[in-house]
């Protein structure tokens, strides 16, 4: 519909342009047969305000928009030539005219070109007005969809410390827990909430003690351990050096969740992750591994898992994108992030 | 007695149905699976009137199982988070219950069942509707297929293309064909549409297979793909492709 609308406006707007130029070469054209002079001369002189107000059209850019409207079917290029033809036509018809018959038509010429001249004006003006509404509609276009964008990133990021598909199953398995073992779902809300109380203050930006992103990803695991009972192994080998180091906050969580969650996938009974930390010349390696399969990996694609999101931010925060790097082999999804120090 | 599955990968949120399903004694609890491949066999083996079914699984998902069974059972879908509830709809749950649910809720559906409704109510569905605005479902990466006894998981970009058949549509992998019941306009909805493309009311073609174009004469243009197969093309059919292909 809208489309529809924008469509016809502009043809319109170029249809009245045309319609006004023909309307004032035709009364030209009356005016100058009625007065009886000069009849020969005066219909070329009709042709001449006809043929040069086309030059008019495709030098404001105007006439190859209007002519492929009007003759869709013939290619552009066609048309092109034909405005040029009429083009060097008009050029000639101006050059006769004012050789052969300057002086008898000299009043007339001067009628015709202040018409040329108003036809140029109107053109213009028109035109003119037409790419400013364009522009100023593609500006907002282009404000809109950087704001669409930013809101986008905003959610995600929300998205990514709500974590809801987490969060919900949490919450019934503590439901499922208090049926049956009290404690248990007592210890579990006390984890699930200081585990979200620690994500949420989190500022991204801000180094934290590698120990500190541990001791998140303890509280993270604990909760999954119980919705997963014995599935879930983790493994750790980490060097005393590597726990002095500092790394972004949430950088290791969503990892190790997008681990956990490819692990549980890939139906293995038993999952078992490990988790490396050690330095390395200028940083601190992390290796994370987990078990997967090919099924899983395609059924990964775009939901949500968040590998994608943390090469972003660790090529945000460090202008470098190899930083984040991932292997796949004999079932075994590696996930290894350098920090620079 | 109602027979009935529950089928969710986490021990804990079959507890939860267990016991909620245990104050109702007409209905008896055939089998617990924790992933759709074992939900499948369970399916076909106890072809059972009711099941209760996650949607985020290992192996296959929630809605992976549904296309893989013959027997249809009566679904009530249980999931953590409602971005499946539009798709749940359009498969014709019975109901959609969100964790943690409440027995109240529970009950409720189970009423449902029990009063042989299906689909839910119009402001159901509305809602359902205008929660689900705006996120797109993502595109399928895979297609799930039962080879005899045997589930296998084909990747998207292994398959040619695809063929209405009657009620079914042959997928075409490698050198095998497969059945699925279902129809092309699933998977021109469910499919990365730059990638596959309506070429024929029967024919599904994969772009990355496509070879070369042959014009017969003025309506029949046909399409070879590069494993040799050659697929009748539309005159719609051509209008799009020439559009993908920017000829």
């Amino acid at each position: 519909m809208a489309m529809s609308v924008k469509t016809l406006s502009r043809l319109e707007l170029r249809s009245i342009a045309l319609l006004w130029m023909v309307i004032c070469d035709a009364l030209l054209v009356l005016a100058l047969l009625e007065n009886g002079v000069l009849p020969e001369p005066a219909l070329q002189l009709a042709l001449l305000s006809f043929v040069s107000a086309l030059p008019f059209f495709y030098l404001l850019d105007i006439s190859q928009d209007f002519l492929s409207g009007v003759f869709s079917k013939l290619s552009s290029r066609l048309v092109l030539l034909l405005v040029c033809l009429v083009l060097i036509f008009s050029v000639i018809c101006f050059v006769a005219l004012s050789i052969f018959d300057l002086r008898q038509m000299n009043d007339h010429m001067a009628l015709m070109v202040f018409v040329i001249l108003a036809q140029g004006i109107m053109v213009s003006v028109l035109s003119w007005t037409w790419t400013l509404v364009k522009g100023l509609k593609r500006d907002s276009a282009y404000r809109q969809s950087i704001e669409g964008s930013l809101r986008e990133a905003e959610l995600h990021h929300l998205r990514r410390q709500l974590q809801p598909h987490f969060l919900f199953n949490s919450l019934n398995s503590i439901k499922a827990l208090l049926l049956k073992d009290t404690k248990a779902a007592g210890s579990m809300l006390e984890n699930l909430s200081e585990f979200l109380r620690s994500s949420l203050n989190q500022d991204e930006n801000r180094p934290v003690p590698l120990e500190e992103e541990l001791r998140l990803l303890e509280l993270y695991l604990s909760i999954e351990k119980i919705r997963f009972a014995d599935r879930l192994q983790v493994q750790y080998a980490i060097t005393d050096e590597a726990r002095a180091c500092s790394l972004p906050a949430l950088i290791l969580q969503p990892a190790m969740e997008n681990a956990v969650k490819f692990g549980l996938n890939s139906g293995e009974e038993k999952v078992e992750l490990q988790l490396k930390a050690f330095c390395r010349e200028g940083g601190l390696q992390l290796e994370l591994q987990n078990p997967c399969d090919e099924a899983s990996r395609l059924s990964a694609k775009g939901k949500g898992f968040g590998l994608d999101l943390l090469r972003r931010r660790l090529h945000l925060l460090y202008k470098r994108s190899d930083l984040l790097q991932i292997k796949q082999e004999q079932g075994i999804f590696t996930t290894r992030i350098f920090i620079p120090q | 007695m109602n027979r009935v599955l529950l089928i969710d990968d986490e021990a804990l949120a079959r507890d939860v149905l267990r016991h909620y399903l245990g104050s109702y004694p007409e209905f008896e609890i055939l089998e617990e699976c924790s992933n759709g491949f074992d939900a499948v066999k369970a399916i076909q083996k106890h072809k059972p009137d009711l099941i209760f079914l996650d949607i985020q699984m290992p192996r296959i998902n929630g809605f992976e199982t549904l296309e893989l069974i013959e027997h249809q059972p009566k679904v009530i879908f249980t999931t953590a988070y409602d971005e499946y509830a539009l798709k749940a709809f359009e498969l014709q749950a019975l109901d959609y219950l969100l964790k943690p649910f409440s027995e109240a809720r529970f009950a409720g559906a189970i009423q449902k069942y029990l009063q042989g409704k299906n689909a839910l109510t119009e402001n159901h569905k509305l809602e359902a509707l205008l929660n689900s605005s705006g996120k797109h479902s993502e595109e399928a990466r895979r297609v799930v297929v039962k080879d005899g006894s045997r589930i296998q998981i084909l990747p998207v970009e292994e398959i040619s293309h695809l063929e209405a058949y009657d009620d079914y549509v042959k997928v075409f992998h490698k050198d095998n064909l497969f059945l699925k019941k279902n129809t092309l306009s699933y998977y021109e909805q469910s499919l990365d549409p730059k990638e596959f493309l309506r070429v024929h009311r029967s024919f599904m073609l994969n772009l990355n297979f496509l070879h070369r174009l042959e014009t017969l004469d003025k309506h029949n243009v046909l399409a070879h793909l590069k494993n040799g197969v050659k697929i009748p093309v539309s005159r719609a059919g051509y209008a799009k492709l020439r559009e993908v292909l920017g000829l």
